[in-house]
């Protein structure tokens, strides 16, 4: 299976600049189907309206009022959503090891520490869809 | 200050009673001065009645010891007979870490100078040694020993006539020996304590730098997300306008960084230079603690408010303030969960700047309001070690002489009143 460029992608993230950063990536890539919020909180509610088509999820662990975690539970408790590809994000080395333990409970898709090169969010993100045409960039 | 102490004292004494039992060796060293045998018989007779090197045979005939009287505390003594041997031995004890507790000197030492010039001489070494003057001569008046050894050591010495009782020989030795030794058993743990006091200062200085640190752990991810992130983007961009915005990004973020990381060494400074004052306006260091605590701030979604803020530059030291400030910050954000508000003012108040800190939590009940400002006490569980608030009032008043309350406000929430004393120029502030 090769990659499908118009797959729906929700990106949270709530500062501004790494927002505008992941979304040049994943334009980048190729992809025309990207919805960016900043809010985790509306995240939360447009996942839940099960009217909105995602096929990924790119979340930031940590953000004001409700955290990354809260949103990858909702996704997996959500009987429509439960198998959607969930790719977290977090800066926080301290908390690593305990986060990915509760991340991976909760089947967390993927895992990504700040900061990384499009490369390598690009490869997790083929690897998790299971595409095959992968490539390494030059 | 004093239940601190008390406390602190309280805890590392159960740590390190050991130790210090172990470190601290009881002194019984007596030094005798005496030109005449049978005077330093009579001595050895009644301070060292068991002891085999009784090398001067001649019993004294004042000797006559009552059972009673019989020493529990081994002394130790050595004795000299003139002036030059008492000070040789004296400097020989003191350079092998073995001083004298305390010395009986007779006055008339057969010589140009007498048992006063040498006590004189030995202060000068050994400011903490005892001295008891024996004379049979009433040739000095208390007064002018006094100023002759100087005020300071007035009670340093004191005096017997001849001829002696054992008992008062007995019982001088005793008290001058148990004062030396609990002088310096005294000084031991005030030093200890003091050790103690800052080991617990620093190590809560560095957990509510670990606060801080996870912030700027976060934020620094984000920033360098920024960099890398622009940084590949312009790589694989043809577009020259594109690839200068990007680059532009980058240099903001690493200033940005840059900043972050100067607020970060203000605050975890551990060094001797951490304890300098300088003169800053108070409302930066506000400025200061809102850069640290950007993150803490958003995550938490708080509010600040700067309600009034008159410039006036206070004299203080930049570190601890902060630590202050940030612990006060961290405090009024547990205390309102989520979605809080503080109030942060700063005015002039005569020679004081009147730093105040309003959250709109639950504030603190009537009969804990004490409490909260005694070490240990803590409202946070296993998570605090409840020494913020009393290191907060100690690092104000005790450190900068300025005024540290916590009150309820009248309508909701607490607010932590901070006065320190302004700066000498004041428009001397950087």
């Amino acid at each position: 299976m090769n990659a499908n460029y118009t797959l729906p992608i929700l990106l949270i993230d709530d500062d501004a600049m790494v927002r505008e950063v992941l979304v040049e990536y994943l334009k980048g890539y190729g992809f025309t189907n990207i919805k960016s919020m900043q809010d985790p909180k509306s995240a939360l509610s447009y996942i839940n309206d099960q009217k909105n088509s995602i096929g990924l999820i790119i979340s930031d662990w940590e953000m004001p009022g409700l955290n990354g975690l809260t949103l990858l539970k909702a996704v997996r408790n959500h009987p429509l959503r439960k198998n959607t590809s969930f790719i977290m994000i977090t800066s926080q080395r301290s908390m690593e090891r305990f986060k990915v333990t509760q991340a991976a409970q909760m089947k967390v898709s993927s895992y990504i520490i700040k900061p990384f090169r499009a490369d390598i969010l690009r490869k997790k993100i083929w690897d998790i869809m299971g595409w095959e045409d992968y490539v390494e960039s030059a | 200050m004093k239940q601190l102490a008390k406390i602190v004292k309280h805890k590392s004494m159960q740590e390190n009673q050991a130790l210090s039992k172990s470190e601290f060796k009881h002194n019984h060293r007596i030094l005798v001065v005496d030109d005449e045998r049978e005077i330093i018989q009579s001595y050895l007779d009644i301070l060292t009645p068991e002891a085999e090197n009784n090398v001067i045979s001649i019993k004294s005939s004042r000797s006559q010891r009552p059972e009673t009287i019989r020493s529990d505390t081994e002394f130790r003594v050595v004795v000299a007979k003139n002036y030059d041997e008492a000070l040789a031995i004296v400097k020989k004890q003191i350079r092998e870490g073995a001083p004298f507790a305390m010395g009986f000197f007779d006055v008339l030492l057969g010589g140009s100078k007498d048992g006063f010039d040498l006590v004189k001489e030995i202060h000068d070494l050994d400011p903490n040694m005892y001295a008891v003057f024996v004379t049979a001569f009433n040739d000095r008046s208390v007064d002018s020993i006094q100023q002759f050894l100087g005020e300071d050591k007035t009670n340093r010495w004191d005096y017997l006539n001849k001829p002696f009782s054992n008992g008062e020989i007995l019982q001088k030795a005793r008290n001058f020996t148990s004062l030396w030794n609990l002088n310096e058993e005294k000084k031991l743990q005030n030093a200890q304590l003091a050790e103690a006091q800052r080991r617990l200062m620093e190590s809560e200085k560095l957990s509510s730098i670990a606060a801080v640190a996870r912030g700027v752990s976060h934020e620094f991810g984000n920033l360098l997300m920024q960099i890398m992130g622009k940084a590949d983007i312009c790589l694989a961009e043809k577009n020259p306008e594109k690839m200068k915005a990007g680059l532009e990004v980058i240099l903001d973020a690493t200033g940005r960084a840059n900043e972050i990381l100067e607020k970060f060494k203000d605050l975890s400074n551990p060094a001797e230079s951490a304890r300098e004052k300088t003169d800053i306006y108070a409302h930066s260091l506000l400025d200061e603690v809102l850069v640290l605590m950007e993150h803490k701030i958003k995550v938490s979604q708080l509010k600040v408010c700067r309600i009034k803020t008159e410039k006036v530059s206070i004299h203080v030291n930049q570190t601890s303030i902060l630590q202050v400030l940030v612990n006060l910050t961290i405090n009024s954000i547990h205390a309102m969960g989520n979605s809080g508000q503080i109030d942060l003012t700063v005015t002039d108040v005569g020679e004081f700047a009147e730093i105040r800190l309003r959250d709109y939590g639950p504030g603190i009940k009537k009969e804990l309001m004490d409490k909260v400002l005694e070490p240990f006490y803590t409202t946070k569980g296993k998570q605090g070690t409840g020494l913020g608030l009393p290191i907060c009032r100690e690092i104000i008043e005790v450190d900068h002489q300025g005024e540290f309350q916590l009150v309820n406000h009248g309508v909701k929430g607490l607010e932590a009143v901070i006065r320190l004393p302004k700066a000498c120029k004041p428009n001397g502030a950087v």
